[in-house]
């Protein structure tokens, strides 16, 4: 039997994160409570870590953060319970499924693209985050980045993987796109190509694989990015585990903050 | 062929003579008729004028010679091309079609510009995509999106072009790359700067026509990717602009050209090159509004012959050779700053393996 927990959320990460919408489509698992809710859902603007601190001290058993903003979250990663960070991208089931073709074509001649579509006036750095957060969950974290480029109407940047695979990342503050996600890795031979569309809807994200043999449309999704986010909120609790995410935020927020230190310094 | 359609001179006979220019000149038999076929290949020249029932020739001055040839179309590779525009000018003829590019070197280009201007010889550049009806119609309606755009995206993902030759003829000889080593900083600049001469200057005209300040270029950064192309990352005036391609056995062709506003944007995937696949589409986004132009019915080498047939008739205007002259030299400075770029990074990844 599936175990309910209960969720409580302030009103900018409902708002945020169509937290309401989320626990509705998962009527079992899922309800909304009071202040003594099993689950917590925060925004991730400034001071989400100290909230989160806040919310497991008065009992939460999880946390989910919408969009987080870079900080450090040490502290929090030191508690034993499971935080799920809710980037833009990184919960759309596109990008697990995505996942096993990207990294089996991660290597030193690998070439990986990403490219963010976002509104005008979008946060930049969070949007970063995020991308982070994507190229991450669906092939492999960057461990080395640095801007070309970074303005009020985005920004690009190059970075590499471990493989020693080369990454171009960019950003295009735009309203006339729809707000989207595109990452590709190209190889002499074959590629992978992942579009994830804004959370706010159930609206797939599509990935290819191609080869000289054709190309494949893997499995499509209508579930939104929010509703996975919170259905690996209450997998991670009711295992007893903790989650990956902070450790990789972590690492993300450093390479962040060097990479802007360095286009603040040129 | 018919005494009122246009008598054609081809100079250099290989795969884009072959599988580009007869398939188009076979859609339009009632316009033109190709009199003679000159190559350094007699085999080549022979074989391919036998196509088309032509003459053949391995003497440049024998097909400017002939009457019979109204219009001259330079197939031959790169470093010729210059040279053959000038002697086809100077041989009076009707209108040239000059495969891209133009030529190789700014002062070449002003040379060509001097004689045409004497001459009064229209002259145009086979990029193809400024002739695809796509992109005209996108012109057309794209209102004041040149100055809006502030991001502009120039994306190829090539196949090996022998798929689509083959789809479009029967090729008769190839041409052998020999393989090189891409650590050596002149190799990876060399690279780079065919990549950009050789493929990037098909739509380079299309980036400069959103880039009013043109002549104020900084390359940001240049990547080579496995197994050949350019990751270019740009600033041209106050617009952002990344130019990039990669070679890719995978199956899925990519040809685009963006131009993004806050506003409004202007999105056009083409069709692969050799085919006639039709051309273009556009689409002009404004929100969650979009225009769609295109496909229609022929591509940009259609496009370019019906032109040309326009040009010989005196029936068109004759384009401004100044703007092929900026196209060029645009095209060079973008191939010679990624060069440079490219070799000093590769130099310095060296280093960084020494120590
Ligand atoms: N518009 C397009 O889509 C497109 C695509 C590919 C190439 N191109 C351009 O077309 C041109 C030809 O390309 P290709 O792939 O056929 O090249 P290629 O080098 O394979 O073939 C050129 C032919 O010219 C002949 N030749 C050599 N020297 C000559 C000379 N001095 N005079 C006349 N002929 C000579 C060669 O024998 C060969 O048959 C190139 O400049 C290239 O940039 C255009």
């Amino acid at each position: 039997m599936t175990t309910r927990l209960t969720v409580s959320a302030s009103s900018d990460a409902d708002t945020e994160g169509r937290i309401g919408q989320a626990v509705a489509a998962l009527p079992m698992s899922l309800h909304p409570g009071g202040k003594d809710a099993d689950l917590v859902g925060l925004a991730g603007g400034a001071g989400w870590v100290d909230a989160a601190m806040a919310a497991i001290e008065a009992g939460a058993r999880g946390v989910l953060v919408v969009d987080p903003s870079a900080a450090d979250a040490r502290a929090l990663a030191e508690r034993d319970v499971p935080v799920v960070l809710d980037g833009r991208w990184t919960y759309n089931p596109a990008v697990l499924d995505s996942a096993a073709a990207f990294s089996a074509r991660n290597d030193a001649e690998s070439l990986v693209e990403v490219r963010a579509d976002v509104p005008v006036g979008s946060d930049l750095e969070r949007v970063l985050l995020s991308q982070l957060a994507l190229v991450r969950t669906a092939v492999a974290p960057l461990v080395q980045l640095s801007f070309d480029r970074w303005n009020a109407r985005g920004w690009d940047a190059r970075g590499t993987l471990e493989s020693g695979a080369r990454v171009a990342l960019a950003a295009i503050l735009t309203d006339a796109l729809e707000p989207a996600a595109s990452l590709r890795i190209i190889k002499p031979t074959d590629a992978v190509r992942l579009t994830v569309p804004d959370p706010a809807t159930a609206r797939p994200g599509h990935v290819v694989v191609s080869s000289p043999e054709g190309a494949t449309l893997l499995v499509t999704k209508w579930e939104s990015a929010h509703r996975v986010a919170w259905r690996t909120l209450h997998g991670l609790v009711t295992a007893g585990a903790t989650g990956t995410d902070l450790a990789g935020f972590e690492r993300d927020v450093e390479l962040v903050r060097g990479a802007r230190a360095a286009v603040s310094a040129a | 062929m018919t005494a009122s359609t246009l008598g054609v001179g081809i100079l250099g006979a290989g795969p884009v003579t072959q599988a580009i220019h007869l398939p188009t000149l076979a859609r339009l038999t009632d316009v033109f008729h190709v009199v003679r076929v000159m190559d350094v290949d007699p085999a080549v020249a022979e074989s391919v004028a036998g196509r088309v029932g032509a003459a053949w020739t391995t003497d440049v001055d024998e097909l400017l010679a002939d009457e019979e040839v109204q219009i001259v179309v330079i197939c031959s590779p790169h470093q010729f091309h210059a040279e053959q525009v000038v002697a086809a000018c100077r041989a009076g003829k009707r209108a040239i079609l000059c495969e891209k590019p133009f030529a190789m070197t700014k002062a070449q280009a002003e040379e060509i510009a001097a004689v045409a201007a004497e001459t009064r010889t229209p002259i145009i550049v086979g990029a193809m995509h400024t002739f695809d009806p796509g992109w005209l119609a996108a012109k057309q309606h794209w209102g004041d999106l040149i100055t809006a755009a502030h991001t502009i995206r120039y994306s190829i993902v090539l196949p090996p072009n022998p798929r689509f030759e083959d789809f479009a003829t029967e090729v008769a000889t190839r041409p052998q790359w020999p393989a090189a080593d891409r650590n050596d900083p002149d190799v990876a600049a060399g690279m780079i700067y065919g990549g950009i001469m050789g493929l990037a200057i098909h739509d380079l005209p299309l980036v400069r026509a959103f880039c009013p300040d043109f002549t104020d270029v900084e390359v940001l950064s240049c990547t080579l990717p496995y197994p050949a192309g350019y990751v270019v990352n740009l600033r041209v005036g106050q617009k952002d602009v990344q130019v990039s391609a990669v070679n890719s056995h995978s199956w899925e062709p990519e040809w685009t050209f963006e131009a993004i506003g806050d506003s409004s944007a202007l999105r056009i995937d083409f069709s692969p090159s050799y085919v006639q696949a039709g051309s273009a589409t556009a689409v002009i986004r404004r929100g969650p509004e979009s225009e769609v132009y295109g496909p229609y019915a022929y591509n940009g080498y259609e496009g370019e012959w019906r032109f040309l047939a326009e040009l010989a008739r005196g029936t068109a205007e004759p384009l401004d050779v100044t703007e092929l002259i900026h196209d060029l030299t645009f095209a060079l400075e973008v191939a010679d700053k990624s060069a440079a770029a490219v070799r000093e990074a590769t130099a310095a990844a060296n280093e960084k393996v020494m120590a």
